[in-house]
């Protein structure tokens, strides 16, 4: 039995050594701010298990050694999904292509047509001198020290990312795919996607997270990544999170928007892989008239913990949310969802719903849910509620009255749970993610 | 498939302390009593606490978040507010070695 027992080591911690040669990349603006959050990242403790959203994770899982980090091999399977969008591309699916292996080394496909329209797709590493006035203003704004240890981490850290600016005016048609693969056993990969949408401008973006370490015995693969998206005025943005790390990867991703009036946000977080991840999405509506929407759906297996949060911010009045996120689970996975939807007290006739549904598909899997609201004036309209429960055995037993054997009803009706999750995502996804559904059914 | 691992040794947890492990998917700590060595998985089955944190009086392990109690050699809850009993896994000592089947 080739097992390596790792002994619990509650509170200890990593520190980030002053030498680390993540905190020499980058302009002198950007290795300041990376000591800065070197320093906070250091000295703000280890999340205690008592706070809400550490429940029903262990911190330690994030925290990794620093002889790790620059670990580049990377896992096998990469190549085919980069075929499949590549294809895509072609077709005509895509407005373009952005393979990153690492952040070791990021590829751009097909982004002609965008340059074209001023429509900036570059590293981040490019960015900060090119684009430095932009770059200067935005990155860090939203996920930083503040936001919690792990994010202190990786703005210290990051290997690179991807810049995404879209002035004022355009329109990115077809959705941008991100094609992020994670390192192999004992790998961290940490980066950074900052994306800055001008006004009355329209971005969708494919976020994609795989690859990573297949093998539990062998090791375990770290991301942790961080996502900073800005909607000016009337703007229109997609963000569509796709993860599906391999069977031993740990991830950590923190995703902040904030959207200004009259704009749209619609945020589709959609998680089947990885062994363990965190992942933390959350919306400011910033400005009168602005939206958001978010449909999550998660589906685990195996012996996978997902721990999810939500949030969403209204500092403005007249702003609208909804967050439909779905969750299905077999076998013996687990899953945890924290949502908070907070209205400040000058945000008045904000309407905000929330909605959290948990399908437990056998006995031994686990869903834990905590839908939050904090409301500081009285002239709003929420809502907010959870469901955890079986498939109801009458719907089974209806249709295998009607000759539907037992597996395939099941089928039917975990895809009817999904469905209107699926109907939001992009075309060149649909097929991904219905077969993704469809393999994690098989034997049920 | 299931087979015991080393994980420990009897030196590693003296009689009357307990120690976390996590190898794999598995989470569990190891508890010597008198009676002998038992592994119960580290999770309060109410609220998911890491039970190690807690303390281990006789043959009950005692939760840190809220109390609820189990018992160490089969998971049973021994006081509330846990209601299901805790994962129990199978294990043996080896001359100075401790091993717990695992799948």
């Amino acid at each position: 039995m080739n097992k390596t027992s790792t002994k619990s080591t509650p509170g200890s911690e990593y520190l980030i050594d002053e030498f680390a040669p993540a905190l020499k990349r980058g302009p002198q603006w950007l290795r300041k701010r990376r000591r800065v959050l070197r320093q906070e990242f250091n000295s703000t403790p280890l999340p205690h298990r008592g706070l809400h959203t550490w429940r029903y994770t262990n911190p330690n899982k994030f925290l990794i050694k620093h002889d790790t980090v620059l670990d580049t091999a990377f896992g096998n399977g990469y190549n085919a999904v980069e075929k499949v969008e590549l294809t895509h591309l072609e077709q005509g699916h895509l407005s373009g292509l952005v393979t990153d292996h690492g952040g070791q080394e990021i590829k751009f496909h097909g982004l002609e047509e965008l340059s074209e329209k001023g429509i900036v797709v570059t590293t981040l590493s490019e960015a900060v001198s090119r684009h430095q006035e932009i770059v200067e203003r935005y990155l860090y704004q939203l996920v930083n020290g503040k936001t919690g240890k792990f994010e202190a981490m990786n703005g210290a850290l990051f290997n690179d990312g991807i810049f995404i600016h879209v002035p004022n005016g355009q329109t990115v048609e077809k959705p941008l795919h991100l094609l992020h693969e994670a390192g192999r056993e004992n790998s961290a990969h940490f980066h950074r996607v900052l994306i800055v949408v001008g006004k009355n401008a329209e971005l969708t973006v494919i976020d994609e997270y795989g690859g990573g370490a297949s093998d539990i015995d062998q090791g375990v693969s770290y991301t942790n990544s961080a996502v900073e998206i800005f909607g000016s005025e009337e703007s229109r943005v997609r963000y569509v999170l796709l993860q599906r790390q391999a069977a031993a990867a740990h991830l950590y991703l923190t995703h902040r928007a904030r959207i200004e009036r009259g704009a749209t946000m619609l945020t589709i977080p959609l998680s089947f892989g990885a062994s363990t991840s965190k992942q933390n999405f959350g919306v400011t509506l910033n400005g009168e008239g602005a939206e958001s929407k978010m449909y999550g759906l998660l589906f685990g297996s195996g012996h996978q913990h997902f721990d999810n949060h939500t949030l969403h911010h209204h500092v403005a009045g007249r702003t609208t949310s909804n967050i439909d996120f779905k969750v299905a689970l077999r076998d013996r996975a687990v899953s945890a969802y924290t949502g908070l939807i907070r209205i400040e007290k000058g945000a008045k006739a904000c309407e905000a719903y929330q909605e959290n549904r948990n399908l437990l598909l056998n006995k031994g899997v686990k869903a834990e849910t905590i839908p939050e609201l904090e409301i500081l004036n009285e002239d709003v309209k929420c809502s907010h509620g959870a469901t955890i429960g079986p498939i109801d055995p009458l719907s089974v037993f209806y249709l295998t009255s009607r000759g539907i054997p037992q597996n395939e009803a099941v089928q039917m009706i975990v895809s009817g749970f999904a469905e209107s999750t699926l109907k939001q995502i992009p075309e060149n996804l649909k097929e991904r993610i219905t077969d993704s559904v469809a393999q994690r059914l098989e034997d049920i | 498939m299931a087979e015991f691992g080393k994980v420990a040794s009897v030196k590693d947890v003296p009689e009357g302390s307990m120690k976390a492990f996590e190898i794999g998917y598995h989470r569990f700590v190891l508890c010597h009593i008198s009676s002998g060595i038992f592994a119960v998985a580290d999770e309060c089955s109410h609220d998911s606490a890491p039970i190690s944190d807690g303390e281990l009086r006789g043959e009950e392990i005692i939760c840190p978040r809220h109390g609820a109690r189990f018992n160490v050699k089969d998971g049973s809850v021994k006081a509330p507010p846990a209601l299901v009993p805790i994962d129990t896994y199978e294990t043996k000592v080896e001359g100075d070695d401790i091993y717990v089947l695992l799948d």
